[in-house]
């Protein structure tokens, strides 16, 4: 029992044992399944057939080419919409940055293809971004703003800005405003106060949040295969394409290692020269005194102010559109509307798959949260007790599906698991979306036991408690925030998905967004929009939710 | 303790205790036999392996080799829970989401005891360390003393034979540091647990304990009472840890027999019994305040270096023949010399301590 | 070790969850191409069929071929009844998807026998025609009627949408090029010919704005003037002529199917399956359909029920049929892949 006790405390044998366990059991659920999807890139007619097809026919090149370039303009446009928003969110009064930070966070909150369908409402030829355009002169012609290159990246950078002002935010916020001040006091002018203080001290901020969206984006399906045509399409489309229409495994598979090699590479490239914490560093520092910063601005903080406004007006607008947009009658949407009704919503109480749908996602959610808070909480304090190798695989091991992009991790769990009993269920897809959800789970509670005080543990220990009665006490309420804001992360994660839910569901437990999906692509059934407005309803209730929740002591 | 008679603490008996962390030995070879009731303060730089031995005496840590007997019981099996041992952190470890009653309720709840009696005892050992009817706050709303203080009542409400503080009051400010230094050993005195305290502070190990074990390397340097250890420290490590000193080199004086100052003086330290030439070279310590300022041409020809005002008294230093020198002279309302002026300096033979020369 | 790791995992998680819904009586899941095309099934043949059995049915979209191998292949069999056309029922029955339908099951001696098919039911007999935007042609002006006219864009200036595959397109750039309807897979079937027909699309390629994939997509795009003109199959484009929008639909040289209603093998409903289609094929529902959707009838019968004034908005009314070419199964399915994969290059070029 001292021996347990003394293990505990520094990290022996209980926590190494663990520790395997852990690595056994993501490497089975999660490496394995991909290794075995891409073993499949052999067979095939002729082994190696499809790679020789891969190097030949320049469709596929130009799929990678067009990956590349389109998450690059995405990145580069995310980076450069980022900066003033970000830069005004640190520099303005605390409730207008709570107000922008809202602003920020309910697009993050909104259903990806919830979104994407509103793009598309917003950019088609007599779309309002067009009726706005020709109305005031400004051109005479609508323009092509839908299917081609700048309405993927529109619609790309729509819905990965967030994950790029975050972490610039941080950084801005982390910065010490008495630097600038300094800075100031030295003779620096404006332009060079940002030039030589603001991008040298927010770029890990920045290359934080360009690694997240150019990975997502290198991975990225829906989006392009929605809002682009056939010359935007990228290589996670083509894996689908030979899934959903071919059937050629060995073809998916071989592009699947493709795109995988590429997300790879940029991520080891970024963790070569950042290393990955800085992904999750967290937010200190000190708000920038706002009078300095109007001050050491002047001409600059009036453009951050503009451009700012700008890129909120931009992250904001399609989510309300949809709003009056439900209540418009013609089935072909149009915008303005011309007639209004509330004939979507009486189709959506009428059809009983968008009920069953919602439960569907629920359910899942609930399950697939479940799995992954107490897997990830698990792993979160067994790591925390480990050092060495086995720790920094266990990390690498744990982090992974972040980096996977989910085609690969749906078409992997499909191929492993298609002949199984348990292809179509709730379940599987739970696991699916556990899996997708364990590195948040796994980074938050992580991030809570860094802040939790060691010597709490022994003290309890030491004051006459068992390990369960210390961790329920003790360790459970210090991370319980991070197990929280863990949880919200996986249920969004959950309850947005449309990758793994298009592969691992059937008619009787497919999701919401598999539903709101078919509906976008098949359809193009004006009841999405109506789902999407009370989808968005509900993000907003739970953002709200949340922000009364941190609000309080 | 909540009683009015002391509670008597155990005894603690270390025996030829190891402890590796891969090829580092934290502890090693450490023997150290402390009486019931004892405040025995292990004292050290950081590193020097007294926390860890703090840690195997809680059952945190494991040892590698060696016996650890409370009140002449092995404990090597018996859990960190069972033990019946109080220990403060450095950093108090409240619980910070319970109330200054619920943590100190804890340990009693732990064991059992019921929900009344809990409350009673909580009510009494808040009283005894003086912060009745704070039951209800949480540790955040405490001063740091307060919170040290709760921490101190959180260890002892359940009446533990021993209690171990690592560095308990390392966080304070030097004022509140000496009011509590006062506290604990009051509270030492009432209740009269056994106390093993872990501090880099040598003021404070002297003034608070009983005895003193020095520790450096994982390994214990000197033990005893804090006088004896200040006055004839066993080497060079204990003289300068525990305070200012001068190191003296030595040359045998057969025919005087026994040892003088190279820097000259009629100083003869005696030879230890047995002492042959050729066993180990000695060197000499003096503490500043042992060394005495005295004018010029009388006793060893010494020239002012620096001189510094420290409140109840000045550091003079000194150099005579090529050595640095450092004098400790009591404020009595004028510097007792000024820079660049030449003075002699002077000691007795029961000024001096020897220690072995370090090569 | 894995699978029992899995296993383990899967039976914690099955534990977590309450276990599926447990199956009713009679269900069948129906699985076809979505938008006003299956709201018409199910209108007209689904709901009644659900009335008078009690069956619940499920339904899903987007039946694609592969989607059906892979749950065949894999024993993961969840749908019951899949549509397709001629060529997709071809394309199955050649790879082993589809029950065969004997007469046994379903009586079809009153279909028209040159549509009956060994492995689906007939449907309806649909086309793959064009429309254009009444708002960019208005009437009394000059308005495309061929597909020469869709071709022409000096004439009719505006965007296009084409199919995003080449079945029926590569027919229409042919009869576009001068072929007569009735010369058409003649000419496909020679390389010369199937030069001719991609070049023509490349030449309209710089005015195609959208290659639509889904059949909801023209009327959409004509409606929201995305493009001027677009080929569809001509019931989406009937739906959208019948929401109000300004399009107009042109017969001359559309291209016939017949739709089929399948039953996938390993099907777990086959005789609820086997019922409804059944039902569907039976003259009285035949007549049904057109009310929903402007698909004609398969059945000679159905003609009684049909007013004489609908027949005009029907591919298979004799009038349209005279126009239109049928789209030749046997000749795609031997040529679609490589059709495919060059109209691929294509398009993405």
């Amino acid at each position: 029992m001292t021996a347990a006790a003394g293990r505990i405390g520094s990290g022996g044998g209980i926590a190494r044992i663990l520790g395997f366990v852990i690595f056994a059991v993501v490497f089975a659920a999660f490496v394995w399944p991909i290794l075995t999807l891409m073993g499949a890139s052999l067979q095939g007619g002729e082994s190696l057939g499809a790679y020789t097809k891969l190097t030949t026919s320049p469709n596929y090149q130009r799929a990678f080419v067009n990956t590349f370039v389109i998450a690059g303009l995405v990145t580069g446009t995310a980076l450069v919409a980022a900066y003033p928003l970000a830069y005004l969110m640190a520099s303005v009064p605390p409730r207008t940055a709570r107000i922008l930070t809202f602003v920020v966070l309910l697009p993050f909150w909104t259903s990806a293809l919830v979104r994407t369908a509103a793009w598309m409402v917003l950019l088609q030829r007599n779309g309002a971004v067009n009726t706005v355009l020709t109305g005031t002169g400004i051109v005479d012609e609508p323009v092509a703003f839908l299917y081609n290159l700048p309405a993927v990246i529109i619609g790309m950078v729509h819905v990965l800005l967030p994950f790029m002002v975050l972490p610039l935010y941080a950084a801005f916020r982390a910065l010490d405003g008495q630097l600038l001040q300094a800075a100031e006091g030295l003779g620096a002018g404006p332009a060079t106060l940002v030039r030589r203080i603001i991008v040298p001290l927010t770029a890990p901020g920045a290359a934080a949040g360009a690694l997240i969206v150019f990975m997502s984006a290198i991975g990225y399906y829906i989006t392009p295969s929605l809002m682009g045509g056939p010359r935007q399409m990228m290589l996670a489309q083509m894996i689908s394409y030979h899934m959903q229409e071919q059937l050629d495994w060995a073809m998916a598979s071989a592009l699947s290692i493709v795109l995988l090699g590429s997300t790879l590479a940029v991520f080891f490239v970024f963790q070569r020269f950042y290393g990955f914490d800085r992904l999750f560093a967290s937010e200190t520092g000190t708000v920038i005194d706002p009078r300095l910063a109007r001050r050491g601005g002047g001409a600059a903080w009036r453009v951050a102010l503009v451009l700012g406004l700008v890129v909120a007006i931009f992250l904001v607008v399609p989510i309300l559109v949809v709003f009056p947009l439900s209540f418009a009658s013609s089935p072909f949407i149009q915008f303005p509307p011309a007639e209004w009704t509330t004939r979507w919503y009486a189709k959506l109480a009428a059809d009983p798959k968008w009920l069953a749908a919602f439960v569907s996602s629920l359910r899942v959610a609930v399950l697939g949260v479940a799995v992954a808070v107490a897997f990830g909480t698990l792993a979160a304090i067994v790591v925390s007790r480990l050092r060495g190798p086995l720790a920094r695989t266990l990390e690498v091991v744990l982090l992974a599906p972040l980096v996977v992009p989910p085609i690969i991790v749906a078409i992997a769990l499909y191929y492993t698991h298609a002949r199984g009993p348990f292809m179509g269920s709730h379940e599987l897809l739970a696991f699916g979306h556990a899996l997708l959800a364990l590195p948040f789970v796994y980074v938050t509670v992580r991030a809570g036991l860094r802040s939790f005080d060691p010597n709490l543990e022994l003290a309890a220990l030491g004051l006459g408690a068992s390990w369960p009665v210390m961790f329920r006490r003790v360790m459970l309420p210090s991370i319980l925030p991070g197990i929280g804001a863990g949880a919200v992360f996986a249920f969004i994660t959950s309850f947005d998905d449309v990758v793994i839910a298009l592969f691992l569901t059937n008619a009787k437990s497919r999701t919401l967004p598999r539903v709101i999906y078919e509906g976008a692509l098949d359809d193009i059934d004006p009841a999405i929009i109506a789902v999407a407005v009370i989808l968005i309803l509900f993000s907003l209730a739970a953002l709200v939710a949340s922000f009364l929740i941190r609000k309080r002591p | 303790m909540t009683e009015t008679a002391p509670h008597v603490g155990k005894t603690v008996e270390l025996v030829a205790l190891n402890k590796h962390f891969g090829a580092v030995a934290a502890v090693d070879g450490v023997d150290i036999a402390i009486a019931a009731g004892e405040f025995c303060t292990l004292l050290g730089p950081s590193g020097s392996g007294k926390t860890t031995l703090l840690k195997i005496i809680a059952g945190y840590e494991e040892a590698s080799s060696g016996a650890i007997r409370i009140g002449g019981r092995d404990v090597a099996d018996i859990p960190v829970a069972r033990r019946n041992i109080g220990m403060v952190f450095q950093n108090y470890a409240l619980f910070p989401h319970m109330s200054v009653a619920e943590n100190v309720a804890f340990p009693l709840e732990m064991r059992g005891v019921p929900a009344a009696e809990r409350a009673r005892k909580v009510e009494t050992v808040l009283d005894l360390i003086g912060l009745p009817g704070l039951g209800g706050r949480l540790p955040r709303q405490l001063s740091g003393g307060q919170q040290q203080r709760v921490a101190v009542a959180r260890a002892l409400v359940f009446d533990p034979d021993i209690l171990l503080m690592d560095e308990p009051l390392g966080a304070l400010d030097k004022n509140l540091r000496s009011t509590m230094q006062a506290e604990i050993r009051a509270l030492h005195r009432r209740i009269g647990v056994t106390v093993v305290y872990v501090t880099h502070d040598q003021e404070e190990a002297m003034n608070m304990s009983d005895r003193v074990v020095v520790m450096n390397h994982g390994r214990v340097e000197q033990s005893g009472p804090p006088a004896a250890l200040y006055d004839r420290p066993a080497n060079a490590f204990v003289a300068r840890f525990l305070g200012d000193c001068t190191l003296l080199a030595l040359e045998p004086d057969t025919q005087a027999g026994g040892f003088r100052p190279v820097l000259g003086g009629a100083v003869v330290v005696p030879f230890s019994p047995g002492w042959q030439p050729g066993a180990p070279r000695m060197v000499a310590g003096i503490r500043p305040e042992r060394l005495r300022i005295v004018a010029a041409g009388e006793g060893i020809p010494a020239r002012v270096t620096d001189v510094a005002f420290t409140g109840p008294d000045y550091r003079v230093d000194l150099e005579a023949g090529g050595t640095a020198l450092i004098a400790r002279v009591p404020n009595l309302g004028a510097p007792p010399a000024r820079v660049g002026t030449a003075v002699g300096v002077d000691f007795g033979p029961g000024d001096l301590f020897l220690v072995p020369a370090v090569s | 070790m894995n699978r029992t790791v899995k296993a383990a995992i899967f039976a914690g998680m099955a534990a977590v969850g309450a276990t599926s819904s447990p199956a009713l009586a009679a269900e069948m899941v129906f699985v076809s191409w979505g938008g006003a095309y299956q709201d018409a099934i199910r209108a007209a043949w689904l709901d009644p069929f659900k009335a008078e059995t009690g069956v619940s049915v499920l339904e899903e979209t987007g039946p694609e071929t592969a989607k059906i191998k892979a749950m065949v292949e894999t024993g993961t069999v969840t749908w019951d009844v899949v549509t397709d056309g001629g060529l997709g029922v071809a394309r199955g029955a050649a790879e082993g998807l589809f029950e065969e339908i004997t007469p046994e099951m379903v009586d079809q001696s009153h279909v028209y026998p040159e549509i009956i098919n060994k492995h689906g039911v007939p449907s309806e007999i649909f086309s793959t025609n064009f429309a254009f935007s009444t708002a960019a042609f208005p009437d009394g002006g000059p308005q495309p009627a061929s597909w020469a006219d869709f071709w022409d864009v000096e004439k009719f200036p505006g965007k296009r949408a084409l199919y995003g595959g080449p079945n029926t397109v590569l027919e229409a750039a042919l009869m576009a090029d001068g072929v007569a309807a009735a010369d058409v897979y003649s000419v496909l079937a020679t390389p010369e010919g199937q030069d001719r027909a991609f070049g023509k699309i490349e030449a309209l390629k710089p005015h195609i704005a959208v290659w639509w994939t889904k059949g909801a997509q023209p009327a959409q795009l004509l409606g929201s003037g995305e493009v001027v003109m677009s080929n569809g199959w001509n019931g989406r484009i009937e739906a959208g002529i019948k929401e109000g929008l300004p399009i107009k639909a042109v017969w001359n040289g559309a291209v016939a199917e017949v739709g089929y209603f399948m039953i996938v093998k390993g099907a777990k409903n086959r005789d609820t399956a086997i019922a409804f289609l059944k039902h569907a094929v039976s003259p009285e529902a035949q007549a049904e359909f057109h009310k929903y959707v402007a698909y004609g009838p398969v059945t000679p019968g159905a003609w009684d029920f049909i007013p004489q004034e609908e027949w005009a908005r029907l591919p298979s009314s004799p009038e349209n049929l005279a126009q239109s070419l049928f789209l030749n199964v046997d000749w795609w399915l031997a040529n679609e892949p490589a059709m495919i994969e060059r109209y691929n290059t294509l398009m993405q070029q």
